[in-house]
């Protein structure tokens, strides 16, 4: 009798705590792309090449609406999620992915290492967006490292500075910009390679709940003053 | 914010801390309290955002409501000050340790979705206080 008391008190406890529904962003297919030999893009179809020196990271991108600048205009039209496992090309510690995806505007989302909730950062405080256009390669690098406690970064991917990735409370840096280990030379053809137009976006709604954070500072792109982020192009 | 520092008070500066940021004034502490408040609670978010279900587990009923009523509320308090921490340090305050007895003083330790706006809201200006107050002797803790 007992027992069945309390069966019912948590099966109403249960049905007490009503889920709250997941927002609706949806996922946009992408395929990967397989080519022997050089590969050369096919027209009319767009491709994202993506660079990182972190192991198997989950990285997503959010298409945006034609327009979007901000947080007070951003309309998502479904998001991307690069296959983590299934990379291009890799060479020691770097990753290479290349995908067919809708052309559009993409802005960075979100990385994880661990995929544990507490290893997801959101670059809802500090992001880019940039263009993905047909008949092109757009070429850009993802990648995060712990920080120590003065800010300072440690190697990307390096774990030992007593933070370890699954701590809720290391701080992370999401390094943003085009790729720099030369591993897509012979395997892409150059002419299509087209290097990622950064456009900084100072806010991202944390759309799927995420720990949040900014990417770093990106050279004649974007800084910060505190929590301001300054345009920095010319 | 006196104190004797003890190693085991060392060990939760990760739980029971303080923000202080020099030439500061109340509103500009409060202000930036409440938006990183609301960054960390999950409610600065898109307008077709919202929250996601506690996840299902595999161990049955009881196994989802441990999940739902112990694991994720602690996830969510965790969640919620390392947010908060990354928030502030972005806003240029420094964070400092403090002993639990004197931290729960002036912040709250457990924020439910019960907890009434107001108790936050209080608690948030006591930390504002602090956060624009006298500049702390003590060192700061870094990110």
């Amino acid at each position: 009798m007992r027992s069945l008391a309390l069966t019912a008190t948590l099966a109403a406890a249960v049905l007490a705590l009503q889920p709250v529904s997941a927002q609706e962003l949806k996922q946009i297919e992408i395929s990967k792309v397989t080519a022997r030999g050089e590969f050369h893009p096919e027209a009319g179809k767009a491709y994202l090449m993506v660079e990182s020196r972190n192991r198997g990271p989950l990285i997503r991108f959010v298409r945006l609406a034609e327009g979007t600048r901000d947080v007070s205009v951003a309309f998502p039209l479904g998001y991307i999620e690069l296959p983590r496992r299934d990379r291009f090309a890799n060479a020691e510690n770097v990753s290479l992915w290349l995908v067919e995806i809708p052309a559009g505007n993409y802005a960075f989302s979100s990385i994880s290492w661990q995929y544990l909730p507490q290893d997801i950062d959101c670059a809802c405080m500090g992001s880019v967006h940039f263009a993905v256009e047909p008949g092109k390669v757009t070429a850009v690098r993802i990648e995060s490292a712990i920080l120590d406690a003065q800010g300072q970064q440690i190697d990307t991917g390096n774990r030992a500075n007593g933070r370890g990735e699954q701590d809720a409370f290391a701080m992370r840096g999401i390094a943003v910009g085009h790729p720099t280990s030369g591993v897509w030379q012979g395997r892409v053809a150059a002419s299509a390679i087209e290097p990622a137009r950064f456009v900084p976006m100072p806010e991202l709604p944390n759309w799927f709940r995420n720990q949040i954070n900014r990417v770093m500072p990106i050279p004649a792109v974007l800084g910060y003053e505190r929590e301001r982020m300054i345009d920095l192009r010319d | 914010m006196a104190f004797a520092e003890t190693p085991a008070m060392v060990k939760d500066y990760d739980k029971y801390f303080y923000f202080h940021r020099q030439s500061t004034s109340f509103v500009e502490a409060l202000t930036d309290l409440r938006e990183c408040d609301a960054r960390a609670r999950g409610i600065w978010q898109g307008k077709t955002a919202r929250g996601e279900a506690p996840g299902r587990t595999a161990y049955g009923l009881v196994g989802d409501l441990a999940n739902a009523l112990i694991f994720v509320p602690a996830q969510d308090r965790l969640f919620r000050r390392a947010n908060l921490r990354r928030c502030m340090s972005f806003k240029g305050y420094a964070r400092y340790g403090l002993p639990k007895a004197l931290w729960e003083s002036f912040n709250l330790q457990h924020i439910e979705t019960a907890t009434p706006e107001r108790d936050i809201q209080m608690s948030l200006a006591r930390q504002a206080l602090v956060a624009s107050g006298p500049q702390p002797t003590s060192r700061a803790l870094g990110l």
